[in-house]
């Protein structure tokens, strides 16, 4: 018969570990700073952006250039319609061949088209273009010209601003220099050639501001927009919203629209600021440069049974199951907590006293053979294999209505690898005892 | 035609029209009539239950693909006075999809795991996207594509066209080594494979 592995009931938010800020989140979203030898979860994190990248073409560029890009890729397209990627596809006509006339020549022109809603540029009209990727021009900004007016009158007002900071800056350091000069008697003469020598030029006439005079009276409305108006032909407001500059009213005039670019950061932790998590520098790749996820050093506490709901007031058994992340054998306790120190919880649980051993992780125990599945030299541990352990407590559900929540305080020896690498000489890692807060929800009482 | 009387009912009846190819492995229950060129792929469930189906010709259904004749009440009327499911010709049938459409046009594309209900009626050239629901509409207009996950619908600017007939001419040579298939009395007729 072969050993199955009991399967682990794989809700998310089962187990949540407590993060060193007080919030509750499951291990699988949290970041384990080895620095500071605590647990960081996504609040209290800090993020940074690392680079910016495009989710089709996969191009990666800095933050200087997305921002000069506008935070769009230049190569890729999107439908106006529904958003998804336009690919290119060709088709043949026959063009009357300069040499031959009897002859025509096949030529190939390309146009876009989505795959998802059937759009392609055929429908606004556009034509097909001789070349697949290049020719696909945006249309003109009509607004540019007063867009660009306006840009540079506030950097103009912002320049002038940061001017009079700077002087208010100067003026204030003039004035205590003066005041310093009092308790001695002295006058400085030299005070005014050094203030000169700052090189502050006297304000510029500011520019005037490109208002635009209000017109004294409106063209009528035509009588299009009461007589004809067809809803299959105008564009949506999501549609219209996609395109600011133009959001044109009518489906025709709905071009093709440039992929957003999708940011990648860096999570670093607030206590030592260290990074915690960087990727890799390729979008494409799914590794990273530094990833210290809490999974890779924090055992791992799951549930195992019973799949059934609990019943109130009766003490069941619970098995959970802790396994071990690192390549060291570690040793476990865990104790429970007291109804005073949280508030949710709703059922008390006994969990096993005295120490619990893991085993270290072995990454070819996959490949092996399955050794025996027993349970080992504690007496608790109901199942043993490799780095993982299943472990009886027993839960009693002291709300008659509502999920039964229970807290442990989970204590592990956790050895240090990063403080052994900076001495010099010392090649065992240090250990230290750590302990991690968990809130299990095992569903709700059976009622 | 080829006939082919079986099931263990006593009312299967199947037609399968010279040129198309039934995977053995895939469930046919009741009267279905086929036309020239199709191929129906294994597992594919096409259930007459209420009456008969009959399907067009150069019709490709693929895998776990469910065609159920449900129909209470339909204009259409068999010999029995059952309601027929009407499929046209050039249909594709992609994986997974549930169909249960009293009355189907031609050159339509039905996307994998899409959901026909049986008060629809399709008519050309349309696509119903992936996950797609039709639920309650009488006619759907020419040429229209229904996508994303709110079953947006508009209508496509171009011709009409499926692969079906291209599958049929790549599928229908190597059929035979890898699926079983049920029988037919008269030989399919030659398919033509483009040059590539």
């Amino acid at each position: 018969m072969a050993a199955c592995l009991p399967g682990l009931l794989r809700n998310i938010d089962l187990v949540k570990f407590r993060c060193s800020c007080g919030k509750l989140s499951p291990i699988y979203r949290q970041y384990f700073c080895r620095y500071c030898l605590s647990l960081r979860c996504w609040y209290c994190v800090s993020h940074e952006v690392d680079s910016y990248f495009c989710g089709n073409c996969l191009e990666s560029m800095p933050s200087t250039e997305a921002k000069m890009k506008r935070n769009r890729c230049g190569n890729c397209l999107c439908c106006p319609i529904c958003l998804h990627n336009l690919s290119v596809r060709a088709s043949s006509h026959s063009v009357p061949n300069p040499a031959d006339p009897n002859k025509p020549l096949s030529k190939k022109l390309y146009y876009l088209s989505c795959g998802q809603c059937r759009w392609t540029t055929r429908d606004i009209g556009m034509p097909d273009k001789p070349a697949a990727s290049g020719l696909w021009a945006d249309p003109e900004n009509l607004h540019m010209s007063r867009i660009e007016v306006l840009i540079e009158f506030y950097q103009s007002l912002a320049s002038i601003e940061k001017l009079e900071k700077q002087r208010k800056k100067v003026s204030a350091r003039r004035r205590t220099l003066t005041m310093y000069d009092r308790q001695t008697g002295r006058r400085r003469s030299s005070l005014v050639s050094s203030f000169s020598s700052l090189g502050l030029s006297t304000s510029q006439p500011p520019m005037e501001a490109p208002i635009i005079s209000p017109l004294s009276e409106l063209p009528p409305l035509s009588e299009e927009f009461y007589s004809s108006t067809e809803l299959s032909d105008s564009s949506t407001l999501p549609q219209r919203h996609a395109v600011p500059e133009s959001q044109p009213p009518s489906r025709r005039s709905l071009n093709p629209i440039h992929r957003q670019l999708v940011l990648r950061r860096n999570a670093r932790c607030r206590g030592c600021d260290h990074n915690l998590c960087k990727p890799d520098y390729i979008p494409g790749s799914i590794k990273f440069k530094i990833e210290l996820l809490a999974l890779h050093h924090v055992p791992e506490v799951g549930l195992v049974a019973p799949r059934n709901p609990l019943a109130f007031s009766v003490e069941s058994r619970v098995i959970i199951s802790i396994s071990n992340p690192s390549d060291q054998p570690t040793s476990l306790w865990l104790q429970p907590l007291s109804n005073r120190e949280l508030d949710d919880v709703t059922a008390t649980i006994i969990p096993p006293d005295g120490e619990l051993h893991l085993a270290a992780k072995d990454d070819m125990a996959e490949f092996e053979e399955p050794s025996s599945g027993d349970a080992g030299t504690d007496d608790a541990v109901v199942y043993r294999r490799s780095n993982k352990i299943h472990v009886a407590t027993s839960v009693t559900p002291h709300k008659p209505a509502g999920d039964v929540v229970v807290a442990l305080r989970m204590a592990y020896d956790y050895h240090n690898t990063v403080m052994a690498l900076q001495s010099k000489g010392e090649t065992a890692a240090k250990v230290s005892r750590l302990s991690q807060t968990l809130i299990l929800n095992l569903g709700s009482v059976q009622l | 035609n080829a006939e082919y009387m079986g099931g263990a009912g006593g009312r299967t009846s199947i037609r399968i029209g010279p040129g198309s190819i039934v995977c053995a492995d895939a469930e046919l229950k009741g009267e279905i009539v086929f036309g020239l060129k199709c191929f129906v792929h294994p597992k594919a469930r096409i259930i007459a239950e209420n009456g008969p189906i009959y399907i067009g010709d150069s019709c490709m259904i693929e895998e776990q693909v469910l065609i159920i004749n449900q129909l209470t009440d339909g204009a259409l009327r068999g010999a029995d006075d059952r309601p027929v499911m009407s499929i046209g010709s050039h249909n594709l049938f992609e994986v997974g999809c549930t169909i249960k459409a009293h009355k189907i046009g031609d050159l339509n594309t039905f996307e994998p795991k899409c959901v026909v209900e049986s008060q629809c009626e399709i008519s050309t050239g349309c696509t119903i996207g992936a996950l797609c629901h039709l639920t309650s509409c009488d006619r759907m207009p020419d040429n229209c594509v229904v996508f994303g996950s709110n079953n947006q619908r508009r209508i496509c600017g171009d011709k009409p066209q499926t692969s079906a007939s291209l599958q049929y001419d790549l599928i229908s040579c190597t059929a035979n080594k890898y699926h079983n298939l049920k029988k037919a009395k008269v030989p399919a007729p030659k398919p033509n494979i483009p040059a590539t």
